[in-house]
């Protein structure tokens, strides 16, 4: 049986240095600078179901024939899950987003509301 | 005691407690305090932890798939065995190979392990919602993941130290 230092060591530092450097890196390659969003586009299982327009007064929006009810609300130019009937709720806890190429997920429901730009997406990964 | 009875109950006790940590954790929500999907303190690594120190390879493995399988019978669905299994795996292979660098308590351990764990969820979400832009949660989960990480390795090495050796 191998013992373990009782404290946090060098090595435990350096460890969580490199993690703390390959999140720095992966952000800086992977974060979208594209300026506001315009439109966000619903999938569903990888499906688009929905387009909305982002700018304009409040609209709302529930997405037909999920497993848990679910509405998506904008607002000038901002998009969140208002309200989710899925048991974890961290869809809803995400909130307002209105940078394009940011999303937003329901895993519980496989939904994904994408913000895009004028452009499009930049980089499709994986 | 007959050794493979020893075993046997030793396994399923822990799995127990793995679940039941869980089931604790899913009360309090990470995700209501920051709000980033896959967020968790991952306390039930404590279980795979301990079971890393103290015990094998091959325990520490028959605990993680049983509490996988037995939690998503419990609560769950079958998108949700996919995101513990293959967290859990992942996690497990990473912890074993960090386990053996020099110099490295269970801190980086616990740490090595959370960051896998995350990723590892990563490749799940991609698989299940079908498209690769759930990337971007990574470099924010990696960093929370040094915090989680390192709070499940103190409760690690509290539990490995007290626990008294021949259990």
């Amino acid at each position: 049986m191998k013992s373990y230092p009782a404290k946090p060591t060098w090595a435990d530092g350096l460890v969580a240095a490199v993690f703390a450097l390959i999140a720095l890196a992966l952000f800086f390659v992977l974060w979208p600078r594209q300026g506001q969003a315009l439109t966000a586009r619903v999938t569903v299982d990888g499906k688009e179901v929905a387009r909305l327009t982002l700018a304009g007064p409040s609209r709302e929006y529930t997405v037909p024939g999920l497993p848990y009810p679910l509405t998506v609300e904008t607002e000038n130019g901002a998009v969140r899950i208002k309200t989710s009937g899925c048991p974890t709720q961290d869809c809803v806890h995400q909130g307002w987003t209105s940078q394009a190429g940011a999303q937003l997920i329901c895993l519980p429901n496989r939904l994904v509301v994408s913000l895009e730009g004028s452009g499009g997406v930049d980089a499709v990964l994986g | 005691v007959n050794k493979t009875v020893k075993v046997l109950t030793r396994c399923a006790v822990l799995t127990a407690m793995a679940l039941a940590i869980s089931a604790a954790e899913a009360l309090f929500p990470l995700t209501v305090l920051f709000p980033l999907p896959g967020l968790r303190l991952g306390l039930a690594n404590l279980v795979t932890l301990f079971a890393i120190a103290r015990l094998s390879r091959g325990e520490a493995l028959a605990i993680l798939v049983c509490r996988c399988f037995l939690g998503a019978l419990v609560g769950g669905s079958l998108s949700a065995l996919a995101f513990s299994l293959s967290g859990g795996l992942l996690s497990l292979g990473a912890m074993l190979l960090a386990q053996k660098l020099p110099r490295v308590s269970l801190y980086g351990v616990s740490v090595v392990g959370a960051a896998a764990h995350n990723t590892g969820q990563l490749i799940a979400a991609q698989a299940v919602l079908g498209t690769g832009t759930v990337w971007l949660y990574l470099p924010p989960l990696l960093l929370c993941s040094i915090l989680t990480g390192a709070v499940t390795g103190l409760a690690a090495t509290l539990l490995v130290r007290r626990v008294p050796p021949g259990l």
